[in-house]
This record gives C-alpha cells, sequence and structure tokens, in this order.
C-alpha cells in the first residue's frame, strides 16, 4: 500500500484527495471514470478516507488547553496603543518642525559684524589651507576624490539596502567628481595678483616657457623663482595683457604660479618649493621662502627665516621667525616666540596657541575648538561664547525637545510595532535596557574614536556616529512616551500623541533644571531608551524572543 | 507584573458596548474603534493560539500566538472587509507570524523542546489496525514533533484542515498557493505525518 502511494502521480494524488472528500466535481469524468474501475484505486481510496478521518481524531485528541483568551487579548491591546490619525500627526509633526526652528532661532544670538568677520576671515584661512593641504598630497584632488567616492559607497550602503536601489549611481557621481575637480584646479595661481598693473605684451613662437615667464615677470617689475626646469615649449600672443593671463597661457596644467611682492614663483601644484629657485630677481628681495605644509608633522620657522605661509595637518607650528601670511593648524597647537611675527592670520582648528610675550600676529586670531595662551596665560573667551540668558537657554532646550517629538511622531505613526516592542523593553526592563544603553554608548564612543584615527575608518565611524544618534533619539522619544503614559491624566489615556507630547514636555522640564542631579536623570533616560533600541535591535524583536539561531 | 500591565493599559482608550456580527466589528475596527477590535480578538484568539501551538510547538506557540494578535492590532487598518472575512485574514497573519518565527529561529525542520506536558493516550475508537493506534496513542508533544518533520506549507495546511477545518479554497487562500497544490499537500502530507508518528512510536518501543 505504501509502495502505491508513492507511485501517485499528483494528478492522481489530487483525485483521491477529492473522492476522499465528496469533492467528485473537482476530478475529470475520464479520471474519475478510470480509477472507479481499478481495484488497487478503489482500495487506495478507502485508505485515504479512513487516514483523513484518523488525523482529524488524532488532532482532536491532542488539541492544545484553552488558553486564557481575555488575558491574551488585554495583554496585546496593553501592547500595541493605538493608532493616531494621520490629520493628527501631520498636524503635531507641523508644530514640532515649525516651533523647533522658531525656538532654534530664538536661541541664537545675532552675531555681530565683526564677529561675522572674524569667522569668515578664519574660514577663508581654513579653506586655502585645505587646498594647499589636498595639493601637497600625491594625487591632490585625484585622491580625495577617490577616498569620497569610497565614503559614497561606505555611506551608500546602508541607504541601499533600505531603499533596495545600487550604489553605483552614487560611485560614479563621486568618480565624476573626482574627475572634473582636479580638472578645475589643475592650473591655480597664489599670492596677491592686483586687479590693475602694467600690461604685457609677448609674441613669441615656440620659444621655452619659462623664457616667456621671466620676460613676462620682468615686464611687470618681478623676477622669476622656477622650481621646474623644464616646461616646454609655447606659442603665445598676447596684447596689453595682465601676467595672470599670460600664466594662464604658458603655464601646464599641475603647476601653481605664486606671486609676492617681488618675485612671481612657479612650481608643480603640490610640491614643497624647497629645492633651491633658480631665481632671477629684477631688484634686490629679501629672501622668502616658500610655504610650508606637511602632513602630521611640526613645522618650525626659524629665527631670521621668512617663509610665505605655513600650513600643517596633524602638526604643531612654532614660528620664531616671520611668516608673511596666513599660519594655519588642524589638530596641532601654534607657538610664536618672543620675536615671532605673523603679518597674516593666525587659525587653529582644535589646537591652542600659545603667544610669548613680544610674539606680533598682525591679523585675525581665530582659534576653533581651542584656547590661546598670551605669555603663560589663558585668555578669557569672548562673548560670543558667553552664558547665554534663561530665555536663549529655554529656547534652545525647546528646539532640542521638539525635535524629540517629531522623532518620535515618526515612530509613533510610522513604525508602530516597533515602537510597541521599544516601549514593551523600556516598561518591562528598564534596570537591563540602562545597563546594556550605558554600556553601548560608550562602546559606540569607543569604536568612532578607534575609526576615526584612520582615514579609511571615518566613513565607518560617520555610520557608526549617525546610528548611535537615531538610536538616542529613538529611544528616548520611547522613553518620553512611557512616561507620558505613566502620568495618571486621564486625557492622555489611548492617546499616543498626547502621551508623547506629555513625556517630552516631563523630559523639558528636567533639562531646563541646572542641576547635576537633572542632568544624571537624563542621561539615565537616553542610556535606558539607547539600551531598548539595542536589546530589541531598534523594536525588530521582542523582549524575551530569542536571537537567530547561527545558520550551519 | 500588575503594575506594568497597568502602566501598559493605560496606552488604551476606555471601552464602549459591542457590535453583533464579524462584519460590523471588523468595519469597526478598522474605521480604529478599538473595543470592536477587541471583541473580534475574543473570538478568534484561541483560534490563533491552537494554530501557532499546532505549526510551531506547544513550547513556542502561544508566544507566537500572542505576536499574531498584536500584529493584528497594529495592521488592522490594512485589513479589507470587501476581499475576506476577518477570521481568515486574522489566520493568515498568524500563520505569517509562525513562518517568520520558524525561518528566524532556524527551527523549520529542527525538534521541539519536549515541555514535560505528558498525557495519556486515549483510543481513538476505530478499527484496530496497527496504524490507527499509532495514531490514537499519541500525545501533543508526538504530534508537534511529527508535525514539525513536515515542510511549513504542507504542515499548516494539513492543521488549517483539520483543526480549523477551513475548505481547500480557503486554505488557497490563506496560503497563496493554488487548490490543486493544497489537495496535493494534504494527500501527501497525512502520510508524511502518519510515517513519521508511526517511527517515533518504533523508536519508543525500541527504546
Amino acid at each position: 500500500m505504501t509502495h502505491a502511494f508513492d507511485e501517485l502521480t499528483d494528478e492522481q494524488a489530487f483525485a483521491i484527495e477529492a473522492l476522499a472528500h465528496g469533492e467528485d466535481d473537482l476530478v475529470p469524468e475520464a479520471l474519475r471514470a478510470e480509477l472507479e474501475a481499478r481495484d488497487d484505486f478503489r482500495a487506495l481510496l478507502e485508505h485515504a478516507k479512513a487516514l483523513s478521518i484518523d488525523v482529524g481524531l488524532a488532532f482532536r485528541q491532542t488539541a492544545p488547553p484553552e488558553p486564557d483568551v481575555e488575558a491574551m487579548v488585554q495583554s496585546a491591546l496593553a501592547a500595541v496603543p493605538p493608532a493616531p490619525s494621520r490629520r493628527m500627526l501631520w498636524l503635531a509633526g507641523a508644530v514640532g518642525v515649525v516651533g523647533s526652528a522658531g525656538l532654534g532661532l530664538l536661541s541664537m544670538r545675532m552675531p555681530t559684524r565683526s564677529e561675522l568677520l572674524h569667522v569668515g576671515s578664519g574660514l577663508v584661512a581654513l579653506l586655502g589651507a585645505l587646498d594647499r593641504l589636498v595639493s601637497f598630497l600625491p594625487g591632490g584632488y585625484t585622491l580625495l576624490a577617490a577616498a569620497l567616492a569610497v565614503g559614497v559607497m561606505l555611506l551608500a550602503w546602508p541607504a541601499r539596502v533600505a531603499a533596495r536601489r545600487r550604489s553605483l549611481a552614487a560611485l560614479f557621481l563621486a568618480f565624476t567628481f573626482g574627475t572634473v575637480v582636479p580638472g578645475a584646479h589643475a592650473q591655480s595661481l597664489e599670492g596677491t595678483w592686483p586687479a590693475t598693473e602694467r600690461a604685457v605684451t609677448v609674441h613669441v613662437d615656440g620659444a621655452p616657457c619659462l623664457d616667456v615667464l621671466r620676460a613676462g615677470a620682468a615686464s611687470v617689475g618681478l623676477g622669476l623663482v622656477a622650481g621646474a626646469q623644464d616646461l616646454g615649449t609655447c606659442t603665445v600672443h598676447l596684447d596689453a595683457g595682465s601676467l595672470a593671463a599670460l600664466v594662464g597661457e604658458v603655464l601646464p596644467e599641475g603647476y601653481v604660479a605664486e606671486r609676492t611682492e617681488a618675485l612671481l614663483m612657479v612650481r608643480r601644484a603640490g610640491a614643497l618649493a624647497t629645492a633651491p629657485p633658480t631665481a632671477v630677481p629684477a631688484s634686490p628681495a629679501p629672501a622668502v621662502l616658500p610655504e610650508r605644509t606637511t602632513w602630521g608633522e611640526d613645522v618650525l620657522v626659524a629665527a631670521g627665516e621668512r617663509v610665505r605661509a605655513v600650513t600643517t595637518a596633524g602638526g604643531d607650528a612654532t614660528v620664531l621667525g616671520e611668516v608673511l601670511a596666513n599660519v594655519v593648524t588642524m589638530g596641532g597647537d601654534v607657538h610664536v616666540g618672543s620675536h615671532g611675527v605673523v603679518r597674516g592670520d593666525l587659525v587653529t582648528m582644535g589646537g591652542d596657541v600659545h603667544l610669548a610675550r613680544g610674539a606680533q600676529v598682525e591679523g585675525r586670531m581665530v582659534t576653533m575648538g581651542g584656547s590661546v595662551h598670551r605669555d603663560g596665560v589663558v585668555e578669557a573667551e569672548d562673548d560670543a561664547d558667553a552664558e547665554p540668558t534663561l530665555a536663549e537657554r529655554a529656547a534652545g532646550v525647546g528646539a532640542k525637545h521638539l525635535l524629540l517629538f517629531v522623532f518620535g511622531l515618526v515612530l509613533v505613526g510610522g513604525m508602530r510595532e516597533r515602537h510597541a516592542a521599544l516601549a514593551s523593553a523600556v516598561v518591562k526592563e528598564p534596570v537591563r535596557a540602562g545597563l546594556y544603553g550605558g554600556l553601548s554608548l560608550a562602546a559606540a564612543l569607543i569604536a568612532i574614536a578607534v575609526l576615526a584615527i584612520t582615514i579609511v575608518g571615518l566613513p565607518a565611524a560617520v555610520l557608526v556616529g549617525l546610528g548611535a544618534m537615531v538610536g538616542l533619539y529613538a529611544g528616548t522619544a520611547v522613553v518620553a512616551s512611557v512616561l507620558g503614559a505613566v502620568l495618571p491624566i486621564k486625557a492622555l489615556q489611548g492617546r499616543p500623541i498626547a502621551q508623547l507630547a506629555a513625556g517630552v514636555a516631563m523630559l523639558f522640564g528636567v533639562a531646563m533644571l541646572p542641576t547635576m542631579l537633572a542632568n544624571l536623570a537624563l542621561l539615565a533616560v537616553a542610556a535606558v531608551g539607547f539600551g531598548a533600541v539595542v536589546m530589541t535591535r531598534f523594536g525588530r524583536r521582542r523582549i524575551g524572543e530569542p536571537a537567530p539561531e547561527p545558520v550551519d | 507584573m500588575v503594575v506594568l500591565s497597568g502602566i501598559l493599559s493605560r496606552m488604551l482608550p476606555s471601552r464602549s458596548a459591542e457590535p453583533v456580527s464579524d462584519e460590523a466589528l471588523a468595519v469597526a475596527a478598522t474605521g480604529g474603534d478599538r473595543d470592536a477590535l477587541g471583541e473580534l480578538l475574543r473570538r478568534y484568539a484561541a483560534d490563533i493560539h491552537r494554530l501557532c501551538v499546532h505549526v510551531i510547538g506547544p513550547t513556542e506557540g502561544p508566544d507566537a500566538a500572542q505576536l499574531a494578535l498584536e500584529r493584528i492590532i497594529s495592521r488592522i487598518d490594512r485589513f479589507d472587509p470587501a476581499r475576506g472575512n476577518f477570521r481568515s485574514w486574522a489566520l493568515t497573519v498568524a500563520r505569517n507570524t509562525c513562518r517568520d518565527r520558524l525561518r528566524r529561529r532556524g527551527l523549520e525542520r529542527a525538534a521541539f523542546v519536549r515541555d514535560g506536558d505528558e498525557r495519556a493516550a486515549e483510543a481513538s475508537g476505530g478499527s484496530p489496525s496497527p496504524e490507527r493506534l499509532a495514531l490514537a496513542r499519541i500525545d501533543v508533544e508526538d504530534m508537534a514533533e511529527a508535525l514539525a518533520e513536515l515542510p511549513e506549507g504542507m504542515r499548516t495546511a494539513i492543521v488549517l484542515f483539520h483543526v480549523h477545518e477551513e475548505s481547500y479554497e480557503t486554505i488557497a487562500k490563506m496560503l497563496d498557493v493554488p487548490k490543486g497544490t493544497v489537495m496535493t499537500w494534504l494527500f501527501r502530507g497525512r502520510r508524511k505525518l502518519r510515517a513519521a508518528l508511526e517511527a517515533r512510536e518504533t523508536s519508543e518501543v525500541v527504546g
């Protein structure tokens, strides 16, 4: 019998199933007649009927005990709060966004013209320094573009997973950018190029380019310092043009022309012009050394030296002599000795400035994330970092909490199951969530610090940072919802948006308290929320549900 | 626990009067009436519980049933009364919940953990053939383990047919497969189920 069953085709199995359960009309007439005419099929049919009855009996015999339906339903209803209406969601979202923007503006003190100029000049100096640093790298902007492309690809990966789109478009755009940008910077002018000066007229065919440049520079009273020995030959026909125009005609791509008061210096982009210059001064000029640009190394301008400019990334700059233009450091300190002079701006990002007695900085001094030590004494912060008024603080804290409210709305309205799972974790296991959250936050901070050390790890550090930020906000919003639900206010019952708003208002109140205890309470809330996010895999898993087993 | 459920229950609106028919309740529930939804769930929670216990076993089934109820609540706005009755839709959600859980835990063909719920076998009252005796002596644990040896679709089809007494058409709709496939699954599934149960009995006798 077993053998007979195993040999049945799908069509025959279907027919016996139908006939055994009184669905004769489902079987084609011819097939039915054929089956009913055969003794073996009649036996199979009887067997199938008996088996069906037996299986039904077996299921009845092994029926599970009746569950406590009321408890099941109440528990499920409690775990999933009612959905807010779309109208309410949009309304609350609009109020949150507009309110947050408004309060954010109110919390900001309008900068004065002088402060704007101060920051602006610092940014300009920084951008110029960045340009020099990138040019100094082998590959320059092409390398930067490639790094950007890798970064975009890494950043696009989770977005691709989320949106199920390919990152090739992003990669293509990044590489397009990478190939266009170097072209735009293939040849550049540095230094001071006056708008009006003596006109330059040159008519040459197949002459050495260096000779053409030397003649052009001489015609405006400049000497030529050539950092490159051979620029090839040029054919130029320029009538009453500017020196800049001549340089544009003559200088090949990948070269930089820098103009000082007395010199026109030509070098390969990114190359340190430390080689002995083939200078042909038109008039006696002081010895000005080219700019010094380093990655990860300190720079020293020794006493008696005159250097065009100093730019370092990851290194300190010490000025004992004279720097004619800007001194810019990123991630390094600047020390200016008692006879040191900086004619341009002094800009530090993430570093301190140490000025000895007698040190001179003629331009603006901009420190971002650092402090100024004058003769060993730390200078007081300026008004820009002054303590905000209570109203400004309230507006700033309010803006942040309204953003938290908007974030919570996204969860309440668009991710209800996840919100429910997160709220369940916060309610059922707040202590474990707090511990998980604290440890996870610490781990995330360490991971970011470690990853950010290297350029390759930077995109991953950004990803970890963004993930932690989103998790922190989501978790805190869920804790706010739970706090709102706990409040003994009848009007809040069954209203998730109102509960979220009430919870956020509570957190705002705590945040406005100027005590250490309040800060600790907010930290605990953030840790519990973040822990719930980690424990539930952002609401994808319920508390008590085991993690997936590893696949063999 | 009372305090916790109190906190969670504060997220609920207060209850109101009950409509009568499934259809009326379903329309009200999709419009946001939590009382109507609660009443519907009370009517079919036991069915969902049975399905989950049979499909993924007596140990994990109740948890899956609870999760299925929560999914029904959070997805009630997706239910269209014009496209079918609430019971079928709710059982489909439960089936999908069980399937997700099985996939997640890699338990598709794994044995269930014994929960010690021994039950005495009762005779079915049919003819005393060895096959029928094998089916008559099983307990809930044997059935769960034998069912676990069937592919998930076949297993769910058998449970829906024999436990929930659903028609071929309804099962086909719920599992999103042709009616002929359901019938073939049932025919072959019963054979496999009995073979699995017999194998268990044989091993117990030998052991």
